[in-house]
């Protein structure tokens, strides 16, 4: 649906652009034999990191299409909930690092300096990006999640 | 030759000049070139922003000068821009001057330079051209990044129907990048190997999120774009007009056309402006705004409605005289005194300012299919005085007002409603009696009918019957039934009585119907015409009566074959000798009877004539019951004796005795003829409805015959059902 708010290219059915990255969000995309190879500190803290990078990336994103869709409420309440659900999977890999005995990594601005000046496009293409790894790495985090609920039944 | 010398003198001039400025050239630049040549970038706007100044100046010198200033992109040796500037240069003065490139600044490099010319005619030996400037560069730096490409101009907004020029602008080469506007693909030129250009010419508006024009390198390495916001045209207002309710604010409203709102541009504001006072403002709406008057000051304004956006501004204008466009506020505080059942006055208040200035004010009535106009010229309170009016009715009134002198607008209606008083019936009901002799006494039965709305002013309470014994000369009785009545019953004996009816109502009493009812009908026989009915009626006419009447009445029974008769009477005036008889009631098949009263002066009524028809004839549904008898080997007698003619759906004309027999013959006295069932047989006909026997003879003995009879009408004769079977006997046999 916020593909469709943004006009063409973005609009275009079956629109795929994996070469579009942002620097600052961790890409989900991974080889299997990498991603299963991953111990449970590892797995959890990429997971960790990503959900971190994403509700912040939300909020960006958020305010972007605050700016270049400003009639349309419900693509605000999609992006909202999206960066809701980040959240509370934050919530959740937190608790099971808690009970596997792991450190938290600290918080930090994955942001960093965003350049105030960018231009529409430039924000269309990130809300593209956002949303597509917001995509990416929930289906990532729910076979994490399996993986170690097969691991510890408990 | 001496044309040579001619040229040969300036020729040497011209050298001696030389020399004398050669010094000057050589040892110093010329004193008024321009320096310290500043170039502004504003890459929003695609402009270039030059600053400069002419040195050597004296003070308070100033002097008229030209400026050649030259535009090349890409290279130096591409000038795409030459213009002379000319102004007046001051000691000191920092001169200003702006160039709007088509094409993105971003897209190429452009060189600028100038040089200076002195265009006063004070000293002319100056004019000619000062060295060139050295080429300033302007270059556009785009961010550093790891982008291949980028895309220009970003997020700029322009009006529907401007040409656009776009740009990308490529690291590397070779490149493959194709760019597309709204997903179809753009034909563009190679403006450098590095960067191609694409011409847009007149954009149209999409929406207003903006247009998306994107490029893609063949390697799939990136997409970058822009989004050109396209806005609509802004258009001039329309119908700016502005009017005042009380000399006090005027509101003035107008048409804002389309907005031009996008995401990149706020919808166009309006600014009020009026010249004679040269007070300006803001308008909070965009359609209407309001402007406070200073009282008793400004009687002629004169506005100018501004409609502006960040690209473009419209203004309309308007001229008036504040007194010329009052639109008064309405009417209030209606009310109606003095109400009668035919009069009422209205009175009105209107708002004043205190500038006393005469309104005119339109009121209308409006009543049961009547409207009542006038126009009354009021300054703070009006009235009007309304006459003529029907009792006990509902009128509507309204009122607006307008301004006397300049008239611009009515004000609204206020609207109110009254209802005038009752008034006495005017007239007397139309009553009429019907007297049936029983055992020596009368049973008078009254009746009359409801007054219409118009006669009874009001609503009728009760009806008074008074019945005076004329014999006697004395008040029998004093009756009053309450409404809604219709009738009454009064037993009386056989003296001649006279009777009073009349409506009331709240207010008073109709005039009287007066009647005079005797016990002894003394009816003399009257002939029975009669009459044929039509779709909407009966027409019935009469012999006008050799002395006085007052009138006369048709009397009939609506239901005539019903147990109750449901009397119906119409009164006609005395000059009336037919009328159509119509009522809802009247049936096919049954026949009513009409009696003609005349009414003397005496108020007796007189049975005058009777008329029986039919509104329409059917044919008879059924035949009468046949006795046979007197059977001979020769003949037979049949009899209906019992067959009534009166109770039958239409005037029975005479009967057809139809025989079937085995010989076919017929004898005289009857003729063939043929039935719907293709027989053959002997009809007899009798003319005479009241006869009620018959004679079959001339038969044949030992016989079979059949019979039937039948009545016959003008429409028709009855059913040929069953036939009645007979046989003769042997003549011998006894």
């Amino acid at each position: 649906m916020q593909l469709q708010y943004q006009g063409s290219p973005f609009s275009d059915p079956g629109f795929s652009a994996p070469e579009l990255q942002l620097s600052s969000l961790p890409p989900a995309v991974v080889s299997f034999k990498t991603w299963h190879a991953l111990d449970d500190r590892e797995r959890l803290s990429h997971a960790q990191g990503a959900f971190l990078a994403l509700t912040q990336h939300l909020q960006l994103v958020g305010d972007d299409q605050r700016d270049l869709n400003p009639g349309s409420p419900m693509l605000l309440a999609q992006i909202g909930a999206a960066r809701l659900r980040a959240q509370g999977l934050l919530g959740n890999m937190a608790a099971i690092m808690t009970a596997l005995g792991l450190p938290i990594p600290p918080e930090e601005d994955t942001l960093g300096v965003v350049p105030f000046g960018a231009s529409a496009f430039e924000r269309k293409c990130r809300g593209y990006v956002v949303t597509r790894e917001y995509g990416h790495w929930t289906d990532r985090a729910v076979r994490d999640l399996a993986l170690l609920k097969a691991k510890y039944p408990g | 030759m001496a044309l040579f010398s001619v040229f040969q003198t300036t020729f040497l001039l011209a050298l001696l000049s030389l020399r004398t400025y050669q010094s000057e050239v050589l040892s110093e630049p010329l004193p008024w070139a321009p320096e310290s040549l500043r170039v502004f970038i504003n890459s929003t706007h695609q402009c270039l922003h030059l600053q400069w100044s002419v040195h050597n100046l004296a003070h308070h010198q100033e002097l008229k000068m030209v400026f050649q200033i030259e535009i090349s992109r890409i290279k130096t040796s591409n000038v795409i821009w030459v213009e002379n500037y000319s102004t007046t240069v001051k000691w000191n003065q920092v001169l200003h001057w702006s160039w709007e490139s088509k094409l993105p600044l971003e897209c190429a490099k452009h060189f600028i330079r100038m040089r200076s010319a002195v265009d006063d005619a004070k000293t002319p030996e100056q004019s000619f051209w000062s060295n060139w400037s050295s080429w300033e560069e302007v270059h556009v730096q785009n961010s550093l990044g790891h982008d291949p490409f980028f895309v220009f101009p970003k997020d700029k907004l322009v009006e529907e129907g401007s040409n656009v020029t776009i740009c990308y602008v490529s690291r590397s080469q070779p490149n493959n990048i194709s760019c597309y506007l709204e997903g179809v693909r753009m034909q563009g030129e190679q403006l450098e190997p590095n960067v191609s250009v694409f011409n847009l010419n007149h954009v149209a508006f999409i929406r207003e999120t903006g247009t998306n024009i994107y490029c893609k390198g063949d390697q799939g390495d990136s997409i970058k774009g822009i989004v050109l916001f396209v806005s609509k045209v802004l258009e001039e207002p329309k119908d700016f007009s502005c009017e005042t309710q009380d000399l006090t604010t005027l509101n003035c409203t107008w048409d804002p056309r389309s907005d031009t709102g996008l995401l990149k541009q706020l919808s166009q504001s309006y600014t009020l402006f009026e010249s004679f006072s040269g007070k300006k403002t803001l308008c909070k709406h965009k359609s209407w705004c309001s402007w406070e008057v200073a009282p008793e000051s400004q009687e002629m304004y004169n506005f100018t409605l501004t409609a502006e956006n960040y690209l473009r501004k419209r203004s309309v204008h308007l001229l008036f005289n504040l007194t010329h466009r009052v639109h008064p506020m309405a009417p209030f505080s209606v009310l109606f005194t003095d109400v009668s059942a035919t009069n009422a006055t209205m009175t009105w208040k209107v708002h004043t300012t205190g500038n006393y200035y005469t309104l005119l004010c339109q009121v209308e009535l409006y009543g049961e299919g009547e409207v009542i106009q006038r126009n009354v010229s009021v300054e703070v309170d009006g009235k009007q005085l309304f006459g003529g009016l029907k009792p006990d009715t509902e009128y509507r009134a309204q009122v607006r007002c307008a301004n006397a002198n300049h008239f611009w607008k009515w004000s609204e209606w206020t609207r109110q409603n009254f209802t005038t008083a009752e008034a006495a019936p005017s007239e007397a009901p139309d009553v009429w009696r019907n007297v049936k002799s029983v055992q020596g006494h009368s049973v008078v039965t009254l009746f009359w009918k409801p007054l219409s709305k118009l006669q009874a002013n009001g609503k009728i309470l009760f009806y008074n019957i008074v019945i005076e014994n004329l014999d006697r000369s004395s008040i029998s009785k004093l009756l009053s039934i309450p409404a809604p009545a219709n009738g009454t019953e009064l037993n009386l004996d056989q003296c001649l009585y006279q009777i009073h009816v009349t409506a009331n109502n709240s207010v008073g009493t109709s005039p009287a119907s007066v009647i005079i009812v005797s016990g002894d009908p003394g009816n003399k026989e009257v002939e029975e015409e009669r009459v044929k009915g039509m779709e909407d009626g009966f027409s019935l006419s009469w012999k006008p009566q050799p002395g006085n009447v007052t009138g006369y009445i048709v009397e009939w029974c609506d239901h005539p074959r019903g147990p109750l008769c449901d009397l119906q009477w119409k009164s006609v005036g005395p000059t009336t000798t037919s009328t159509v008889v119509s009522s809802d009631a009247f049936r096919p098949g049954v026949q009513y009877n009409f009696r003609i009263y005349g009414i003397s002066t005496e108020r007796v009524p007189y049975l005058l004539e009777k008329k029986t028809g039919y509104s329409q004839e059917l044919a008879p549904s059924d035949n009468p019951q046949v006795v046979m008898s007197n059977l001979t080997s020769r003949s037979f007698t049949l009899s209906w004796k019992d067959y009534s003619i009166e109770s039958q759906p239409s005037f029975i004309q005479g009967y057809h005795v139809y025989l079937k027999s085995k010989a076919g013959q017929c004898h005289s006295g009857s003729e063939k003829a043929v039935l719907s069932d293709d027989a053959v047989c002997c009809k007899y006909r009798i003319d005479n409805p009241k006869q009620k026997t018959f004679v079959v003879e001339n038969l044949q003995p030992e016989s079979f015959y059949e019979f039937l009879v039948t009545p016959y009408t003008s429409v028709g004769e009855g059913p040929h059902g069953a036939f009645t079977k007979v046989t003769t006997p042997d003549e011998y046999c006894l």
